[in-house]
Formats: structure tokens, C-alpha cells, sequence
């Protein structure tokens, strides 16, 4: 698929030819790249999901405390009870720090995978970096990616693009 | 917190990269890379000498069984657990200045984090079975003692961190991409290529990033809080007198945010040194900095005034004893040091030239850290000179290995230091982007 990027001197003219391109043609917004979090472009960008990160970490987390206590009941009151100045085997204040710690520790490693999974990471390489000046979408350029459909609508779209300020327009194949 | 004005995010990037990817070292740079690649030799020349010999190196004795190395393993848990406290607080609490000093303060963490969990291994008798802190199925049939403070301790710093490393590396993620961006030389491009991990900043990466990255901050510092809670409850769940507090572990997670942010103070002065950062570590960095330094060293003072009031108010001679030796034994004139450099000094930080002055704050900033050492060797070793039983009253005295540890680890921090100040992103610039974003300087 052949889709074209336009490129953009500032965060604000990114989002403004994004929300000029969602609501007043026919083009598809893509995607957007900026070299940080820019509010609000994700409300332009077509078909946006919500990614799952934090979910999968409440999930990760509960998952997490869950066996860390399993571990400690299962070892200190069924594989080696050891009675100790007369305290019940299983006795939960002491097992809260470890079911603590545990519930952490599942639920920073399940969003990190989960990150990188929702992100398609890693992917060394992608067939946007071959795009002219695409180094600078991580330092100081954003970069609108559009779907404009056949070629005939492509030339029509890069002088729209160029009339929403972009700075140069290029094609890039997916 | 302003980039050169202007140039905003062109002038942003290129002063926190240049002088990684394209700057010469320069001799300071190297004068202290190699103080710590020296002092670094001497640690683990130390750390041979102590396995080979053993534990009779250190000058513990038998009623003084803890001493530098668990002081050591405190004081050095206690720094690593404020960069990720800032980091998190401060994001959590929408403070804008935490851009500049969040990264290098997350570095701080982890180096000393790392180092704080060598030492317990290295105060055993038999370190080769420190893996039995690990709850693994074994033919000995032996599980940890869950109702033990060690045992939470080994979770605790295990956990914290993975997680200090994950939330560090995934705020620089999008760093190392600009890195690899930037970057001229082949091996740049592939080892920051491949730390990057293909980071494209699509806003599907953005909106990914920031969940995680908020979550994790919600999460830190809950953890931060568990974790020296964890390194005080190993004191405060014996029943030695002075360690029996239960105001052990807010008490020490102060001191650690304390220590921490004194060390943040110190290594803000050697980042805008040695990056020529100025326009992005400013006074107004330091300033904030001192105002939270003046605040701990209020709530310091008052957990030391509430230790000896507790102790008199109880009433339990024990307990009178240490704290009578505590403030006129052998080791008072420390404890007075102490007091003067954790309580007196860092109340010059009510004038505002001294806040504002940065060779005054690096000053009062190493004397905090000296203050915090002394705290956490004298808890240690003014308890097990005056237990409960007086025919087992005795005093103690470092030994040159004692302080060839001490030494060498803070030579081992400052090369881990020096190498991630010439490799890595020292200044999150996505962040300071944003900054310049939101100021409407673009």
C-alpha cells in the first residue's frame, strides 16, 4: 500500500493538519511520528484503540501477589512448617511484604511486555525509516501519515497536505 | 528549563546529544573516569581479599556482629531508592521541572541499587549460599523463613530493581531512538538502533508509552516506600534496644529521600558540568532541590528528637542506656557530627542566597550524605555496643579493609556514572520537548 507523509516544522501544525484532514477531506489519517507525546493528535488518528497496557498490568499485578502468596502458604504451612515462638504457620502480616513486592513486580513485567507487544516492538527495521528526513521524526520534525487511495488522489492529496503547511510530502510503501 | 531560545527542539536536541555522540570526553571527564576505574580495582581487589580470607577482615566482633557492610548496604539502598521516588512524586505531582533531573537521578538508582545489593552477600559468612534467600523446590527440602525481615529484604531489592531498570530504560526508549538517529558513526547507529528497539514515535508508541509509563510511577512509589520500609523493619523487627521502634520504617524512608536528593544535588552539579547544560539544570532546579532538602532535615531532626523522647518516656532502663550512650558514649562526638550535618547545617537553606548559591548547596549536599553514613553506622553499631546483657558491652573500630569497601564502592558508582554520562541520554529530551511544546516556544 502506498501512502504518503507530509511533514511538519511543529507540533502544532501537526495537529492541525490532522484535524483538518479528518474532518474536512477525504483522505485517511494514518498514523502521526513526533518526536514526543503530543495531546490530543491520537482523537484524529483513524481507528485508535486504547492500548491494553494498563489492564494487562492490573492483571499482571494480581497474578503477581497471587502466587507470591501461594508460595509462601504452600511453604510455610504445608512443605516445612517450622513453628517459630509460637506463631501460626500461616500467618499473613509477615506474608505481606513479599505478596507486596511480588504484585509489583508482575504487574512492571506484564506492562512491559505488553508495551512492547502493543507497540510491535522490537522491529528494528520499518520501510517508514527509508522516508526522506524520517531521522527527525525523533528529533525535531512531525510527520503525518495519509491515506489518499489511488494515485490519481495522491497528487490531489500532496497539494492538500502542502496547503495545510506541509514542508515536504513524500510516498512510502507498507 | 528553557532551550536556547528560538531553536527550541533543534537546540534541545543538540545539547543533550552532541556531547555524547560527537563531543570529546574532555579531561575532566576522564580525570573522573579514571578516579573511579581505580577505586573500582580496589573494590574488587577487597571483594577478592574478603572471599578469600573471610569475614575476619572487618573489624565486627562478637557483640558488634553488624557494621560497615550493612551500613554500607543502607546508605547506598537509601540513595537508590530516591531516584525513582522523585522521579515518580514528581511526575505524579505534575512538577514540570522533573524533566531535567529525572533521568540521571533514575541512573543514580539503579547504580546504587546495585551496589546496595552486593553487600549483604558480602557480610556473610559462607556468601556462596546467598541463593538460599531463593524460594526454589530443592533435594534439601528447604524453604525460606518467610516470618524473617532478610527474606523480605531479598524481594524487595529484587523487585525494586527489575522494576527501577524497566522504568528507567522505557523512559529513555524514545532517547536511544534519537540516538540512533543522530548518531554518525556505524556502532552508534547499531547499539543505540538496537537499545531503541525500532521506537518510531507513532502516537499508537505515545499512547502506549504513557500508560505504561504513568502506571509504573503510580506503582513506584508505593514500592520505593516498601522497600526501605523493608530495610528499616530488619532492625525494627529484633528486639535489640534503639532498633524495637516502630518508627523505623517511615523514619527510614525519609532519611533514604533525604540522602537521595542530597546525592541528586551533587550529581546535578557534575551533569551541568560535564554536558555544559546550563539552560537545562538551572538554579531554579537547585532551588526546588534545597527546599526539599531543608524539609527532610526538619523531619530528621524531629525523628531524632522522637527516638530520644520515646525512649526516655517509655522508661525501660535498656532503652535509656543506649540512648544516654548514644548522645555521651564512645561514639557521641559522631552523633553530634551527625546532628550537625543532617539537622544544623542544612537549616542555612532558609536564606535564599544559599539556596540559590550552587557551591554552598554542593557543599551542605556532600555533608548530608556524610551525616546520613554516620546515621546509618551509629544505629548499627550504638545498639550492639549496649545490649541487653552489660558483659557483653563492647565498642568497635573499622579496619582498613572496612574502609577500602566503603571506598571502593563509591569509586565502582562514580565509573558507572562517568560511562552513562558519555553513552547514555543523561536529560530526558522527550520530555524537555514537551516542555518547549507547552511553553510555546516551538
Amino acid at each position: 500500500m502506498t501512502l504518503l507523509l507530509a511533514e511538519f516544522d511543529s507540533a502544532r501544525s501537526l495537529l492541525d493538519a490532522a484535524r483538518q484532514t479528518r474532518e474536512a477531506s477525504t483522505f485517511r489519517v494514518i498514523d502521526a511520528f513526533s518526536p514526543f507525546a503530543v495531546e490530543g493528535l491520537a482523537e484524529e488518528i483513524e481507528g485508535f484503540a486504547t492500548s491494553p497496557v494498563r489492564p494487562a498490568m492490573l492483571a499482571g499485578g494480581i497474578a503477581g501477589g497471587a502466587f507470591g502468596l501461594f508460595l509462601q502458604w504452600y511453604s510455610a504451612a504445608i512443605a516445612l512448617p517450622i513453628m517459630a515462638g509460637g506463631r501460626p504457620f500461616a500467618s499473613w502480616p509477615d506474608f505481606f511484604f513479599v505478596t507486596f513486592e511480588m504484585m509489583v513486580f508482575g504487574a512492571a513485567t506484564t506492562g512491559f511486555v505488553v508495551l512492547l507487544w502493543s507497540c510491535g516492538l522490537p522491529r528494528l527495521h520499518h520501510p517508514i525509516f527509508d522516508a526522506p528526513d524520517f531521522e527527525r521524526a525523533t528529533q525535531d520534525r512531525f510527520f503525518l501519515e495519509v491515506d489518499a487511495g489511488k494515485a490519481a488522489d495522491r497528487a490531489a492529496a500532496r497539494q492538500y497536505l502542502h496547503a495545510l503547511g506541509a514542508l515536504s510530502v513524500s510516498e512510502v510503501e507498507t | 528549563m528553557t532551550a536556547r531560545s528560538g531553536r527550541g527542539y533543534t537546540a534541545l536536541t543538540e545539547s543533550v546529544a552532541d556531547p555524547v555522540l560527537s563531543a570529546p570526553a574532555g579531561r575532566s571527564w576522564w580525570l573522573l573516569f579514571s578516579a573511579g576505574l581505580v577505586l573500582t580495582c580496589v573494590f574488587f581487589g577487597s571483594i577478592f581479599w574478603l572471599f578469600y580470607e573471610g569475614i575476619g577482615i572487618f573489624g565486627n566482633n562478637t557483640s558488634v556482629v553488624w557494621a560497615y557492610p550493612i551500613a554500607n548496604y543502607v546508605w547506598w539502598i537509601g540513595i537508590g531508592n530516591a531516584g525513582t521516588l522523585i522521579s515518580c512524586m514528581l511526575l505524579l505531582t505534575r512538577q514540570k521541572w522533573r524533566s531535567s533531573i529525572n533521568r540521571f537521578a533514575e541512573a543514580m538508582t539503579l547504580f546504587a541499587a546495585a551496589i546496595a545489593g552486593i553487600f549483604p552477600i558480602l557480610h556473610l559468612g559462607r556468601p556462596l549460599y546467598f541463593y538460599w534467600l531463593v524460594p526454589y523446590p530443592n533435594t534439601m527440602d528447604l524453604w525460606p523463613q518467610w516470618k524473617s525481615p532478610l527474606v523480605w529484604d531479598f524481594f524487595a531489592i529484587a523487585s525494586y530493581l527489575i522494576f527501577s531498570l524497566l522504568f528507567w530504560y522505557v523512559g529513555a526508549l524514545p532517547d536511544f531512538a534519537t540516538f540512533r538517529d543522530r548518531s554518525r558513526s556505524r556502532a552508534g547507529q547499531l547499539i543505540y538502533g538496537a537499545l531503541a528497539l525500532g521506537w518510531r514515535g507513532s502516537v499508537r508508541h505515545w499512547a502506549a508509552y504513557e500508560t505504561f509509563y504513568k502506571t509504573m510511577a503510580a506503582l513506584g512509589v508505593p514500592l520505593v516506600v516498601s522497600v526501605h520500609s523493608v530495610v528499616g523493619m530488619d532492625f525494627a523487627a529484633g528486639n535489640m534496644p534503639g532498633w524495637q521502634e516502630t518508627i523505623f520504617p517511615p523514619y527510614f524512608v525519609v532519611g533514604a529521600m533525604f540522602s537521595g536528593f542530597a546525592m541528586v544535588v551533587v550529581l546535578a552539579a557534575i551533569v551541568r558540568r560535564f554536558l555544559r547544560t546550563e539552560e537545562l539544570v538551572t538554579r531554579h532546579h537547585f532551588e526546588a532541590m534545597a527546599k526539599i532538602l531543608l524539609a527532610g532535615s526538619i523531619v530528621m531532626g524531629l525523628s531524632y528528637g522522637t527516638e530520644a523522647f520515646q525512649s526516655w518516656y517509655a522508661g525501660d532502663d535498656v532503652d535509656r542506656t543506649v540512648v544516654a550512650f548514644q548522645y555521651t558514649g564512645t561514639y557521641a562526638w559522631l552523633m553530634w557530627m551527625q546532628i550537625a550535618c543532617n539537622v544544623a547545617i542544612p537549616q542555612l537553606l532558609w536564606l535564599p542566597a544559599a539556596r540559590r548559591s550552587i557551591p554552598v548547596l554542593l557543599v551542605i549536599a556532600v555533608l548530608i550524605n556524610v551525616g546520613m553514613y554516620l546515621e546509618r553506622i551509629l544505629i548499627i553499631i550504638n545498639t550492639l555496643s549496649r545490649g541487653h546483657l552489660p558483659s557483653m558491652w563492647s565498642s568497635y573500630a573499622p579496619t582498613l579493609w572496612d574502609w577500602l569497601l566503603l571506598a571502593g564502592s563509591l569509586g565502582f558508582f562514580l565509573l558507572l556514572f562517568a560511562c552513562f554520562l558519555r553513552l547514555a541520554p543523561a536529560i530526558s529530551m522527550h520530555e524537555m520537548r514537551k516542555l518547549v511544546f507547552e511553553g510555546g516556544r516551538e
